[in-house]
């Protein structure tokens, strides 16, 4: 098995993701990298555990949305290998299509924001009826390819979620969607997917503004 | 010799008269603790040592800073959040020295001047991890608001280490203390390494390490083992504010934040990523007067004042709370 290894295409605080080829295939590695601040003992504990996590939450949600296919997994490098999806990243494309003033756009505009919206709501909807809840559905974390929303970075989400668990989700995106994309539909288009998807969707979204009145409860700056 | 700003801090057990002058240098910077004969801090102890001596600590901050009462503009104290009885304390004194001389009063968020203080160590657009005993929070301001990025979600570190130590008989603050048995300390001990998204979470390790010592554990090798799991869970939350921001600098703030074992490992985090870091000194690390002076000299200059009706004490001021007219 021959594995290539390209480019840095990502470059997040607890790991580095690389583009590469494995056999004829595009593939991203991602690799958990060590601390030099914490203990080596920490540094080995955290990093094996969250690339396991990782592994076994991609894996329960290729049930259930569309989230890339594990190729390999290397616990002594803290490697993940998957598939690679060719797109541009969600959040990128929003921004692109809402690149000055929407109203003089053609409608296309609007009706792809929307579009985009109701398929993260409805994927978000598939993910909760399996009992996951994402952890940090930004939209720097899905991939727009195929005319569909892919889930790459799971690696915040837990199984077994409750209610509250789900409607932190929901919050968690009207606030990337806030900051990253103010004024746009996109937020009130997810919860659209998320209703006409969920069974108990009602519920989740009532549940937000439970939440939203607790006063300790903060509002979570996504920028 | 018009335009300075005294400053009184009294969210906790420490009680602090700072004052500014117009350009923003520190003057004067008074600071005194209450430390109880044992256990932890009572409030309403805390408070009366405060009231028993601010009007002391005014006067003496006025004199070091060669100054006449008539020279201040405003005064400003630590409206929030903290203790009840020690805040409202510092608000009495702050009130009747704005009415006694016909000065606006000007109410400041304690943590948020914990950052704003960061400038005199050169940091321009720092995240703040702020470690005390009360507040354990990372703050930065972004999108014209001050915001938290990550906090704890039950205990501040410092009232973790000061409990682990009452269980074992250390005098409060214990902090120091076991920073020094950190040092003897050699084995890693499992403890609970609990961050949820930014969130962190430390009363499972106050839990286990309790356990450990009735096991036999020595106070060295725990020592060790919390400040080890305690501190990287701090640095993982700072870092990824950083990365999630965009920002390339770390301030530090708060009393824990004389930990040189916590220094270092913000030193090495940021040196692996390129970022810089500011640690103030310690009279601007703890809790103190000029940072509420400072903070209030920049609400002063955007006319941010309040009346003696809208002066009430908030204990639960959160960061994000905070209306800014002045950056």
């Amino acid at each position: 098995m021959e594995v290539t290894r390209g480019d840095v295409i990502r470059r997040g605080s607890e790991a580095v993701v690389h583009a590469g080829t494995w056999e004829d295939m595009k593939v991203v590695i991602k690799t958990r990298i060590s601390k030099g601040y914490r203990h080596p003992s920490i540094d080995l504990q955290l990093r094996s555990e969250r690339t396991r996590h990782e592994a076994r939450m991609l894996r329960a949600a290729r049930d259930h949305v569309w989230t890339p296919r594990i190729i390999d997994i290397d616990l002594k490098e803290h490697t993940i290998m998957m598939e690679m999806i060719e797109g541009p990243v969600v959040r990128d494309l929003v921004l692109e299509i809402t690149d000055g003033n929407l109203d003089v756009r053609p409608d296309g505009g609007r009706d792809q924001i929307s579009a985009i919206g109701r398929s993260i709501g409805a994927g978000l909807a598939k993910l909760h009826a399996g009992g996951l809840a994402h952890g940090d559905p930004t939209t720097s974390n899905m991939i727009y390819h195929d005319g569909e929303v892919w889930f790459i970075d799971l690696s915040l989400g837990s199984r077994g979620a409750d209610i509250e668990e789900k409607a932190v989700d929901l919050r968690l995106l009207r606030e990337a969607v806030e900051s990253t994309h103010p004024g746009t539909t996109l937020f009130d288009d997810a919860i659209d997917g998320y209703l006409s998807t969920s069974p108990d969707g009602d519920a989740v979204v009532e549940h937000i503004e439970r939440i939203d009145s607790r006063g300790r409860y903060r509002r979570r700056p996504a920028v | 010799m018009t335009g300075h700003i005294v400053g009184i801090e009294g969210t906790a057990h420490t009680a602090g008269v700072g004052i500014v002058g117009p350009d923003g240098r520190i003057l004067s910077n008074i600071i005194d603790s209450y430390s109880p004969e044992e256990g932890g801090i009572h409030p309403r102890e805390a408070a009366d040592h405060h009231s028993d001596i601010l009007p002391d600590m005014i006067d003496r901050a006025m004199k070091e800073a060669d100054l006449d009462r008539t020279d201040l503009a405003a005064v400003a104290f630590s409206q929030g959040p903290g203790l009840g009885p020690c805040l409202r304390t510092a608000a009495t004194a702050a009130r009747a020295l704005s009415v006694s001389m016909d000065i606006p009063l000007i109410g400041v968020n304690h943590c948020v001047a914990h950052l704003e203080v960061g400038d005199l160590t050169g940091a321009t657009d720092p995240i703040l991890l702020y470690v005390s005993g009360g507040n354990t929070q990372v703050i930065a301001f972004v999108n014209g608001r001050y915001r938290v990025f990550g906090e704890t979600m039950d205990i501040g570190i410092g009232n973790m280490l000061d409990k682990f130590g009452s269980t074992l008989g250390i005098p409060f603050p214990a902090a120091p203390v076991l920073e020094a048995k950190a040092r003897n300390g050699g084995e890693l001990l499992p403890l609970p390494y609990s961050v949820k998204g930014m969130d962190v979470a430390f009363s499972g390790i106050l839990t286990s390490a309790a356990r450990l010592h009735e096991k036999g554990a020595s106070i060295e090798d725990l020592s060790h083992s919390i400040q080890e799991t305690a501190f990287a869970m701090l640095v993982e939350v700072t870092e990824r504010a950083l990365a999630h921001t965009g920002k390339e600098e770390v301030l530090l703030g708060g009393g824990v934040a004389q930990n040189a074992r916590l220094v270092e490992m913000v030193d090495i985090m940021c040196r692996e990523r390129g970022a810089s870091h500011f640690v103030p000194p310690p009279p601007l690390l703890r809790d103190n007067g000029a940072m509420i002076a400072y903070t209030g000299l920049k609400m002063f200059n955007a006319g941010a004042f309040i009346s003696i009706e809208e002066s009430g004490i908030l204990q639960r001021f959160r960061t994000e709370e905070v209306e800014v007219t002045w950056r």
